[in-house]
């Protein structure tokens, strides 16, 4: 406000006269008038003339200076104001004039702070970026972009005697592939040629692809990647399969680095052979490949250099492992892995936000999402994988199976129920006409049904390749914290899920939510039921319950799960920025659904310290109020106000926000299904849910439009036509892996995991979602919270954490808080 | 801003001396001038010695008989710094509060010696307040009049016995303050009559 006022009256003009008694305010002062009296007082503020406002003054005895008996109450005058006709002097003693200026990050501020209590200045150095005032300096030819890592070690080594443990093999986190010749290497090699090459050849991908690259693309999206050296260098290396990844991590090292999956943009080029790559079974051997399509996978020589095959893409070359053109594709960007960006026309790799798939091989950290993309059903991390293979006994049926009573109004309950594919079709295209704009839907559903078929022949084959798998077991498991990245991006959202016939759940949600859901996110939808089951948990938990209790309380091992995965949700909730458009999408409902039908697998499994997802989630889930969900502020902040998890979540959010919309993403296509059977079980324990459910899906959850960003998209799978949204993206999981050999509920878990950290097991989630629940619906307002995230709960100093504090607002000049008149 | 002539405003940065109709004089380095209004802000080192600290004063120019420029600035002003507001505003709140629960100490009779201590814990525990003329200290301990250790009372643990030594070193501490200016007065003492 003030700042708005163009014209500042008075002394408000001045602004170092405003700004000396602004930072005085607060400070004792001694105030000397005409006639002599000297009024002591806290100064508080003044006007634009110069009239001075002090609080708490007492008129001082004569002597000056002296520290006389301080006042009696009775002596105090709450508040003052002297006119400047009456001023002579006012004297504020012993102020620190820096008081209110500490906390600004300026040079001036740096350069005065004090350095272990010393008040010593600190001398800036002169930035060396360059000498041109940033104009003339060449982006492009500046290969070094900042430090180089080896120079950092050096120079620590050096200066400080630091040696760094860093291995470039990551071999911590990963086992290298090994590239051996046998028949069950080349064997998976050759399927995850054929997967890939399924995946993109589904036109609905394609669409996809085309628009993260070249429509969606912002600026920043086309420059602000690395950009890789020739396509033609080391692409072996770079490019490491994402076949094998997939299989991943079945196959004995998945390296990330070795063998990389290349996004279908880049190679657009061989788009062609891609094509052809189709026609290649499946189970020829890897030496082939190169037609498949933008599966580079490498031969067992890892790096593309040596090996004989001829760098172009073109070439045919019956070179073994991996195809040339796929080493000639841009992808081949040195170990950045990040060069899927190219620009290089419409084929360019995803969005910046997709790009950790494509990556996710080559870099460690983008493992995850990429993982999860190919593969639909592998789980992005490290964890995930090991939930997904657990699963993998377990046949699939779960996804079909679970009729889901959605107690949410939703249009179709019935139809949830029903798991045929069918069914699902015909209910996608009502949603359809909802959303609006996305039409994917429909799309996908049949590309979907398709990938269906393939994927669990492929589960299958995966199960047996997993049980061989060598990964390394005590490889640390690799949190991402990524995933926010994606936040930024909701649209790249890469991964168009692939319907799966048996969600039915999707459909019925969207009927329910479809008005107040805007297109791209009709697949929320399901959170209708989800709300439901949230408010169960709520119910039957206790407040402040650890983790543990909530089961007990509950009394089912499911609810508590149920609740996990709504807070997995939830934690996109806290990325409330988003628009009440992303309300609708619930998250916690499908994560509650996937949760579920987790636990029906394994009502055992333990519960895992991703508490602070759980607990996001919870509070969404708990929160009586639909509302206060929806809001991102709303869901993140009960949660806070429980525990000290608040500001976890916060930080976390982002992540979250990416495997919410993973777990959405699942159970809407294929678990949908699975989703809604939670709540009937439920429903029974907690009448109150439903009412609740009718509310919520109003209460819209802008996690989800958070998640749909995330990498969970990225993956190959694209086939779902509804890959431009992003939660669709993650569907496709649901379709490939859940169905086959995931259990639907484990494939959720896992996404959910994700989402909150990484590579965390569903069943902890749910436990710590428990415990948050309880206190969020006391602590929310049922209508506050969700518009507002700051000011919705109010919950404490966590909550500032991700809302700016209004108060924190620095006024620079002028004190206008002060000053009514002026502003 | 109108421009003053030459002459009649000050430049920030130069250092002047003021002498104001009560007889009091002032000096400081000018840091805002606001010729509509005729205040003159100074600066001056603070009146307590501390190093990071300054005071402050706003001179009402119509209300000062003479004025002499020490020296002219030498430099250009630093830009200013941007404030915070709430965090002033808070300190403001804050201020106020604590005066006021002095003053109704104050009110309530309570000695010298129990505003000082008060004053004491207070340096150490922001958490304390009066009530009538106890102490409480963090909800949990009070401290009654006569305010020595014993006079400490609240559940047994670690606040209590923090609070107990809080107090004993402050009494410690007066004493030896007393004692030193006991030596202190003596020995001016004897030097004056040496000197004499």
């Amino acid at each position: 406000p003030f700042q708005s006022s163009p014209v500042f009256e008075g002394v408000y003009n001045n602004a170092r006269m405003l700004h000396f008694l602004t930072a005085v305010v607060g400070s004792t002062c001694d105030i000397r008038v005409k006639n002599g009296s000297v009024y002591e007082g806290i100064f508080k503020t003044l006007s634009s003339r110069c009239e001075l406002a002090v609080d708490a003054v007492h008129k001082r005895s004569e002597e000056e200076g002296s520290t006389s008996a301080p006042p009696r109450r009775e002596e105090i005058t709450d508040t003052m104001i002297f006119s400047p006709s009456d001023l002579v002097t006012m004297i504020c003693r012993d102020v620190d004039l820096n008081y209110a200026t500490r906390d600004s990050f300026t040079d001036t501020a740096i350069s005065s702070s004090r350095v272990n209590g010393e008040h010593k200045e600190k001398v800036l150095q002169r930035w060396e970026g360059g000498d041109s005032n940033g104009e003339s300096y060449d982006l492009e030819n500046d290969t070094s972009n900042g430090w180089d890592a080896n120079e950092m070690f050096r120079y620590n080594e050096v200066k400080y005697g630091v040696t760094s443990t860093y291995d470039s093999s990551l071999s911590m986190y990963t086992v290298p592939l090994e590239r051996g010749s046998s028949e069950g290497y080349r064997q998976r090699e050759a399927r995850a040629a054929r997967l890939a090459s399924e995946i993109e050849s589904s036109p609905q991908y394609r669409h996809r692809v085309s628009l993260e690259n070249e429509e969606g693309k912002t600026e920043e999206e086309k420059y602000s990647a690395v950009v890789r050296d020739g396509a033609d260098r080391e692409r072996g290396r770079e490019s490491p399969r994402d076949r094998e990844r997939e299989r991943g991590r079945d196959s004995p090292g998945a390296n990330s680095r070795e063998g990389k999956y290349i996004p279908l943009p880049q190679r657009q080029r061989e788009m062609n052979r891609e094509r052809d790559r189709a026609d290649r079974g499946p189970g020829g051997p890897s030496p082939h490949n190169r037609l498949s399509g933008g599966y580079r996978s490498t031969p067992p020589s890892s790096s593309s250099s040596s090996s004989p095959r001829p760098p172009l893409p073109s070439a045919a070359g019956p070179q073994a492992g991996v195809s040339p053109a796929e080493r000639s594709s841009p992808l081949s960007g040195r170990g950045g892995g990040f060069a899927p960006h190219h620009p290089q026309g419409s084929p360019t790799a995803q969005s910046p936000a997709s790009p950790p798939a494509p990556h996710g091989h080559s870099v460690p950290h983008s493992h995850s999402l990429p993982h999860s993309l190919s593969d639909a059903g592998r789980p992005v991390n490290g964890g995930e994988w090991k939930v997904s293979s657990e699963a993998k006994p377990q046949p699939p049926a779960a996804s079909p199976s679970q009729p889901q009573p959605s107690p949410a109004p939703a249009e179709e309950p019935t139809k949830d129920t029903s798991t045929a594919p069918n069914t699902t079709a015909a209910s996608t295209g009502p949603i359809s006409d909802r959303q609006s704009p996305a039409a994917p839907q429909p799309a996908r559903t049949p590309g979907s049904e398709e990938v269906r078929s393939e994927t669990t022949e492929r589960t299958e084959g995966v199960a047996d390749q997993v049980k061989k798998s060598t990964l390394n077991p005590n490889a640390k498991e690799f949190n991402p914290i990524k995933p926010q990245m994606p936040m930024s991006k909701p649209n790249t959202a890469p991964t168009p899920p692939r319907p799966t016939p048996p969600s039915p759940v999707v459909l019925q949600h969207p009927g329910g939510q479809g008005p107040l859901y805007n297109g791209p996110y009709l697949s929320y939808v399901s959170q209708i039921h989800s709300v439901p089951l949230k408010s169960w948990c709520l119910n039957s938990t206790p407040p402040s319950g650890s983790v543990v209790a909530p089961r007990s309380d509950h009394g089912t091992s499911a609810p508590p799960m149920l609740q996990a995965a709504a807070s997995a949700a939830g934690a996109p909730l806290v990325a409330s920025p988003y628009p009440q458009s992303y309300l609708q999408y619930n998250p916690q409902q499908y994560s509650q659904q996937q949760v579920i039908q987790a636990m029906t697998p394994y009502p055992g499994q333990p519960v895992y310290p991703m508490l602070q997802g759980g607990a996001r989630m919870i509070g969404q889930g708990g929160a009586p109020h639909p509302q206060a969900l929806g809001p991102p502020g709303g869901p993140q902040f009960p949660a806070q106000g429980d525990g000290p998890q608040g500001p976890q979540q916060g930080i976390y959010a982002p992540q979250s926000f990416s495997h919410h919309s993973g777990a959405v993403h699942q159970p809407q296509p294929s678990s949908t299904p699975t989703g809604n059977q939670p709540p009937p079980q439920h429903a029974a324990p907690s009448p109150g849910q439903n009412a609740q459910s009718g509310p919520q899906p109003q209460s819209l959850y802008h996690s989800g439009p958070l998640s749909a960003p995330t990498p969970p998209n990225m993956p190959p799978g694209h086939t779902s036509p509804q890959g431009s949204y992003p939660i669709q993206g993650y569907s496709i999981h649901g379709h490939q892996g859940i169905p086959h050999t995931y259990p639907l509920g484990q494939l959720a878990q896992a996404h959910v995991q994700g989402a909150m950290s990484g590579p965390h097991h569903s069943g902890s989630h749910g436990q710590p979602q428990l415990v948050m629940l309880q206190p969020p619906p006391p602590q929310q307002g049922p209508g506050s919270v969700p518009q507002h995230p700051q000011h919705g709960p109010q919950q404490g100093a966590h909550q500032h954490f991700y809302i700016g504090h209004p108060q924190a607002m620095q006024v620079q000049t002028h004190p206008s808080p002060f000053h009514p008149p002026g502003n | 801003m109108a421009a003053p002539g030459p002459g009649e405003y000050f430049s920030v940065g130069s250092h002047v001396s003021c002498l104001t109709c009560l007889g009091q004089r002032l000096q400081g380095e000018v840091v805002a001038f606001d010729y509509q209004s005729k205040m003159l802000t100074l600066k001056c080192a603070s009146s307590s010695g501390k190093p990071n600290l300054n005071d402050v004063i706003l001179i009402n120019l119509a209300y000062v008989s003479e004025v002499d420029i020490i020296n002219d600035r030498t430099e250009t002003p630093p830009p200013l710094a941007s404030l915070n507001v709430s965090k002033l505003a808070n300190r403001a709140r804050t201020e106020k509060e604590d005066k006021l629960s002095q003053a109704y100490a104050i009110s309530a009779g309570v000695s010298v010696e129990g505003q000082q201590l008060f004053q004491t814990i207070h340096k150490t525990i922001k958490d304390c307040k009066w009530q009538e003329k106890n102490i409480i200290v963090m909800d949990d301990v009070v401290i009654s009049p006569p305010y020595q250790a014993e006079n400490c009372k609240g559940k047994e643990g670690s606040a209590l016995s923090h609070v107990r030594k809080i107090v004993e070193k402050h009494f410690r501490d007066v004493e030896s303050q007393k004692s030193m200016q006991r030596s202190q007065a003596q020995q001016t003492q004897k030097d004056s009559t040496l000197s004499s």
